[in-house]
């Protein structure tokens, strides 16, 4: 089997797994937030704020495989 | 109708030439944008005048590995673009106030949007950084926020394109902050700086082991200022990959998208903008990501200033 093929292979499935563990990560955020957002409705604001601080660092993460899958998908011709 | 034969033509010429062929030839898909257009028609009726401009650029040294040098070079173009009308807005309106100062409470419609737009920036950094310091590091956060928002809302635009999409524009700020947190933590205090690295270890007494605790806390010190170095070299990658990563993703995702309104045309008889939800998500991610940027740096400026040295503070700072 030729490095394209496993290129091919690879690069989704790769992206899938850190998509999925990113997917987890986020929702415990985002579960920690409603929770929180449930018990002080006044500070809803701030949480939410906090909220897609944290769900853009842990999303950076996913993006970080899919940078590498754009590098590599280049070399499959 | 105009409009939409307008439409028609540009998406045509452009995408024909640069979209949708591109994903078969070389380089990532991506909707047209105005001066690729115009590089292309150019290339068609005067190859001459093309070729000039290729060879410039190439001699300058533009470098694009997911296209065409020109691409590199219109990033350059869209930047000056974005900086000029910043610049023209904001300090017009700072030098009509400083040469006719308002009247009581009568100030314009362009310096009241401007002192919301810095109070806001004020609060939101000074609760991170404290009212006290805020006020020295907010033109340039502040200044990063709004030109990276500006940056990424040009690729929103009809026939406009990101220039933050490219990793080396990224790069190129990254390292803008990289420089400033450290020459700022170093001119604060030097000593205190490289006391940062080694961080916060306990005295040969705490440990209790006598003489050979010199071992161990030699052990510590360098393992922690191998570990701080990494960190420290690791997070201007990290910013610029974050924000290229997401641009580039909205990008391709609008551009398959986009040539998708062409290529179902056949089966439907129109022209229908497939990629319109997604303009609403670039939109959301394109701000979010603005404010990640310069919350981090702020954030990074803030670590590398010399902190009171207590074990719970320095540690849950560093966790």
């Amino acid at each position: 089997m030729d490095f394209q093929a496993t290129l091919g292979f690879a690069i989704p499935v790769g992206l899938g797994i850190a998509a999925f563990g990113c997917g987890i990560g986020i929702g415990y955020a985002v579960k920690g937030a409603m929770e929180a957002m449930g018990r002080q409705p006044e500070a809803i604001g701030k949480i939410q704020t906090a909220m897609l601080i944290g769900a853009a660092f842990i999303e950076a993460l996913t993006i970080y495989a899919l940078v590498m899958g754009f590098v590599l998908m280049a070399k499959i011709k | 109708m105009m409009l939409l034969w307008l439409a028609e033509q540009s998406a045509e010429t452009a995408a024909a030439a640069g979209g949708a062929h591109a994903a078969e030839s070389e380089g990532i898909p991506e909707l047209p944008n105005f001066f690729g257009v115009i590089h292309k028609m150019l290339e068609q009726y005067a190859p001459a005048v093309a070729d000039s401009i290729n060879n410039f650029i190439a001699w300058l040294g533009f470098k694009d590995p997911m296209g065409t040098p020109f691409t590199a070079f219109e990033n350059i173009l869209y930047a000056l673009i974005v900086i000029i009308a910043l610049s023209a807005f904001f300090y017009s309106g700072y030098c009509r106030l400083r040469h006719a100062p308002p009247k009581e409470g009568k100030l314009s419609r362009r310096a009241m949007f401007s002192e919301i737009v810095v109070t806001f920036f004020d609060d939101f950094f000074g609760q991170i950084m404290g009212h006290e310091e805020v006020r020295r590091h907010l033109p340039f956060v502040g200044t990063l926020f709004v030109y990276i928002l500006c940056c990424n809302m040009f690729g929103l635009i009809w026939l406009g394109k990101a220039p933050t999409a490219n990793l080396s524009f990224n790069m190129g700020m990254a390292l803008l902050v990289f420089l400033y947190v450290h020459f700022t933590g170093i001119s604060r205090s030097p000593l205190g700086y490289l006391k940062h690295y080694p961080g916060a270890l306990p005295t040969i007494k705490e440990l209790g082991l006598g003489p050979a605790g010199i071992l161990l806390i030699g052990f510590m010190a360098i393992l922690f200022t191998i570990i701080h170095l990494l960190e420290a070299l690791i997070q201007p990658v990290s910013l610029s990959l974050r924000l290229f990563g997401n641009m580039l993703g909205k990008d391709v995702l609008l551009g398959v998208f986009g040539s998708l309104m062409l290529i179902g045309t056949a089966s439907i008889g129109i022209y229908f903008p497939w990629h319109t939800p997604f303009l609403f998500l670039g939109l959301l991610l394109g701000a979010i990501q603005a404010l990640i940027f310069s919350l981090l740096s702020s954030v990074y400026i803030m670590l590398w200033l010399p902190h009171v040295e207590h074990e719970e503070g320095h540690g849950a700072q560093h966790s």
